[in-house]
């Protein structure tokens, strides 16, 4: 489904990325691991269109998406998570997903300014929808809230639920379960399986190896920007050169 | 070619004045992220403080420009206290629209205070005319290119070989850095505005002899410095510098040899058509 | 009664007494007070489409309004067009500005925006002064006729010599104006706008297109700003390149903050206010620039929701009720 080939990034010197190629298969979890520095959320930057490659390619779904900017890679079905969450701060959490509702609905300024049929038929969908994304998530019950007000573990949530309003066919999470303590950890694992269910391909960036252990199908380890190692979360597990980069010190548990 | 060097040695003059002002403006920026629109009028207010030492008290004419600037540096404190820290965590068009406001409140001032009618600062200098290869040069004017040049060269060391001028330099590239490993952002706030103050009453004051003091005079300033700030890129202190003088030299030779009616006109030009053709402008990275 | 009440209440009260105006005031200089404050209050509903809802501060739009001015007077003055379909050229041609202002500008964002846009706002502004054979120069426009007569079916013709068919007709357009504008932003497209101005980047990579909306935004409200540019050189019957300036722009920041910025009443309560209170102190022009300086610090400070912002946090005590007010965590 989403395929990287030689995919590099320089930074001045600093080749964040290198020569990296990378497949993720349709339905799979994929966790994507490494060192800090590693480059991870480089590589989601550079997918999500944030960034753009210096050199090598990015297809998605057999199309070439490599240098698209952002909203254009969403629009293609790719949405993602923020390594520092990321949300519509002063805004409530219904108007928060409702803006999330843009890239799937098509009523513009005509329809707007008439409030023709379809404008309201429209407003409607997007309103059920954010409902059921609500549901979903388990954030009914907070609509008004305003969402730089809520805690960390619910602002997590919503803005895995305004990834997922975008109806994408690839979430990449970035570091979900920064700053969340032990149950609410398990909630959010809960919640990715989920997703996964509904069909969506998962792409997480994680430091938290039970996390990793516990969810993915597939593995791929990081450092310096290249990949050093891919496989089942077991066989990467126990690869020396994986433990090495690590240097001694295992992920936060 | 005698217009050509006459030009030129204008076109150096004028745009060091400039580079001043840019050079205080993107210091400001880079500390407290807010593009003070006010500054060329703090540039006028230190030239009309100029003006008075001069011809009410008699002093110096640099010695004069040099009080200015430590006047300005005081005032500078006092905008950052008063004005610009009760809004720093607010959104940032809120400085912007602050910044405007103290813009209406310089020129109201000194309109109120001083008059409308220009007021021509007399220097010693004034008569000494000197002739370098035809071309016709007002001491005065060789005069405030070296001040230029002994500002930047004092600011350079002041940024690079003391303390506070290191500390300046750390919060604005590493803001976050900074203030954690305990560096003050208030105090460093608070310079930055003495400093840049400072500037640009330095700007007003050697500008003033030639382009006359005027509550008005500090408008053009401010918006040519923004036009160089962002060709050269938003804190880069040699952007500013060199900018500064390139602006300056393309104004005068334009003025001098297509027409000096649009003056004004030239460095809005250059600005509509850099960024037509380069957004990010000259050197600076996409916002 | 509930918030959503007391504002219908207040909508229908306040239109109620401007239409019933003229009938009960019939001091001219009131009626030109009211007439001025509704043609600024159209350019700052223009302005806060930029500041208040896509967060982005345009210097740029005195030039639009002058743009707008410029065409229909022009289009009116010498060609002898009727001024409607003027007032539409007008509007077009505002907008147009806006695309053409927007593009280069729209690239940037900041400080670097406002200063683009009031470098494209100056350049306009200039050539509006030095094209002489287009624009008659720094001598500007004079005679401008007042609105042509609009044949009504059934009740025959309204013409507009009159103050108070003036003062019904900028009335008309702003409310007018404020629908419009209402429409647009309770929309997806106006979600749209809102999600610039709060976190941009967010917003592309959720797949809103952020330069083609902040672009139609600035369209939209280029149109409403050579609207109200249109308007005013009917009404003054003089237009000068100044009228394209730099200082329009900063009174139509001024309307918008001071008024509320991102609230739909807010531009109209700053322009309103602005227009009538500096004439009841009679002040030179000197001290007015001092007051508005003055006045932008304060409020920016300590009130940065303006006038309605006040009135709405002052209802929201005095009924403390627990609706939208946020628990701490």
């Amino acid at each position: 489904m989403l395929e990287i080939q030689a995919l590099t990034r320089q930074f001045g010197g600093l080749l964040a990325v290198n020569g990296l190629d990378l497949v993720v298969k349709e339905g799979e979890i994929l966790s994507i691991i490494g060192p800090n520095g590693a480059g991870k959320t480089t590589l989601f930057n550079l997918i999500g269109g944030q960034i753009r490659p210096t050199a090598g390619r990015i297809s998605f779904a057999g199309r070439d998406i490599s240098g698209w900017p952002p909203h254009a890679v969403a629009k293609a079905g790719i949405a993602r998570t923020f390594q520092s969450t990321s949300l519509f701060g002063e805004l409530s959490v219904i108007e928060n997903l409702l803006i999330s509702c843009y890239c799937r609905t098509r009523v513009g300024l005509r329809g707007a300014l008439l409030r023709s049929a379809g404008f309201k038929r429209e407003e409607r969908e997007s309103h059920q929808r954010v409902r059921q994304m609500l549901e979903f998530v388990g954030l009914d019950g907070q609509e008004q809230r305003r969402a730089s007000d809520l805690p960390t573990e619910t602002q997590q949530r919503l803005a895995m639920a305004l990834a997922l309003a975008t109806k994408p066919r690839l979430l990449l999470l970035d570091e979900p379960t920064a700053g969340m303590n032990d149950e609410e950890v398990q909630g959010l694992v809960g919640l990715i399986r989920r997703i996964r269910e509904t069909g969506v391909t998962v792409g997480v960036i994680e430091h938290r190896m039970k996390v990793v252990m516990g969810i993915s199908d597939r593995v791929v380890v990081l450092d310096h920007g290249v990949k050093i190692a891919e496989g089942s979360p077991v066989e990467v597990q126990e690869n020396p050169e994986v433990i090495a980069a690590y240097l001694g010190t295992e992920g936060s548990d | 070619m005698e217009l050509f060097l006459q030009q030129v040695a204008n076109g150096i003059m004028v745009g060091g004045v400039y580079g001043l002002v840019a050079l205080g403006l993107t210091l400001i920026y880079g500390v407290l992220y807010i593009p003070n629109f006010a500054l060329g009028h703090q540039a006028m207010i230190g030239a009309y403080i100029t003006f008075f030492l001069v011809s009410l008290y008699r002093v110096n004419y640099f010695l004069a420009v040099a009080i200015a600037m430590a006047v300005m540096a005081l005032l500078g404190v006092a905008i950052e206290r008063l004005i610009f820290r009760p809004i720093k965590d607010a959104p940032h068009v809120n400085g912007f629209i602050a910044a405007f406001g103290l813009l209406f409140l310089l020129e109201s001032s000194s309109l109120i205070a001083w008059g409308a009618s220009y007021r021509k600062i007399e220097t010693a200098y004034d008569s000494q005319v000197l002739t370098i290869l035809g071309a016709h040069l007002p001491l005065q004017r060789i005069m405030v290119v070296v001040a230029v040049i002994v500002i930047f060269i004092a600011i350079q060391l002041f940024l690079r070989r003391t303390m506070a001028g290191a500390a300046l330099r750390a919060v604005s590239q590493q803001r976050e850095a900074a203030l954690l490993v305990g560096i003050d952002g208030d105090r460093v706030a608070s310079l930055t505005m003495a400093v840049g103050s400072a500037l640009a009453a330095a700007a007003g004051g050697l500008i003033g002899p030639v382009i006359l003091v005027f509550p008005t005079m500090g408008s053009m300033l401010i918006v040519k410095a923004f036009v160089i700030i962002i060709l050269g890129g938003m804190g880069s202190v040699a952007g500013a510098i060199v900018g500064g003088f390139l602006l300056g030299l393309v104004e005068s030779l334009a003025s001098g040899f297509i027409s000096p009616s649009y003056k004004d006109l030239y460095a809005f030009l250059f600005l509509v058509i850099v960024l037509a053709v380069r957004p990010t402008g000259l050197f600076g990275r996409a916002h | 009664m509930t918030a959503r009440q007391a504002r219908w209440l207040l909508t229908c009260g306040l239109l109620g007494l401007g239409v019933a105006v003229p009938a009960l005031i019939s001091n001219t200089y009131i009626l030109h007070l009211l007439v001025m404050s509704c043609i600024w209050a159209i350019l700052a509903v223009s302005m806060n489409l930029m500041l208040g809802v896509t967060g982005l501060l345009s210097l740029a739009h005195g030039a639009l309004f002058g743009i707008g001015g410029y065409t229909s007077a022009l289009l009116v003055v010498r060609t002898g067009m009727n001024f409607w379909p003027a007032l539409g050229l007008a509007a077009v041609a505002g907008g147009l500005g806006g695309l053409v202002i927007g593009l280069p500008t729209l690239r940037t964002r900041g400080p670097y925006f406002v200063i683009s846009s009031l470098c494209f706002g100056l350049v306009v502004q200039i050539m509006m002064d030095k094209w002489e054979d287009l624009t008659f120069g720094p001598l500007g426009i004079t005679s401008i006729p007042v609105a042509s007569p609009l044949p009504v079916p059934g009740i025959g013709r309204i013409t507009f010599e009159s103050l108070p068919a003036q003062y019904y007709l900028v009335l008309a357009v702003l409310i007018l104006a404020v629908f419009l504008v209402r429409r647009v932003v309770d929309s997806r497209v106006g979600r749209a706008f809102h999600a610039i101005r709060v976190n941009e980047d967010l917003a592309e990579a959720l797949g809103v297109p952020a330069m083609r909306l902040a672009l139609l935004a600035f369209v939209l409200s280029g149109m409403i700003a050579g609207v109200a540019g249109s308007l005013y050189a009917m009404y003054i019957t003089y237009l000068n390149p100044s009228d394209a300036g730099f200082w329009v722009s900063l009174n139509g920041i001024l309307f918008v903050v001071v008024g509320g910025v991102g609230t739909v009443a807010g531009p109209i309560v700053g322009a309103f206010v602005m227009t009538i209170l500096p004439e009841t102190f009679r002040l030179f022009e000197e001290f007015r620039l001092l007051i508005f300086g003055l006045l932008l610090i304060v409020v920016i400070i300590f009130f940065p929701q303006g006038i309605v912002g006040g009135v709405r946090r002052f209802w929201r005590f005095a009924r403390r009720s627990p609706e939208r007010t946020t628990p701490h965590a």
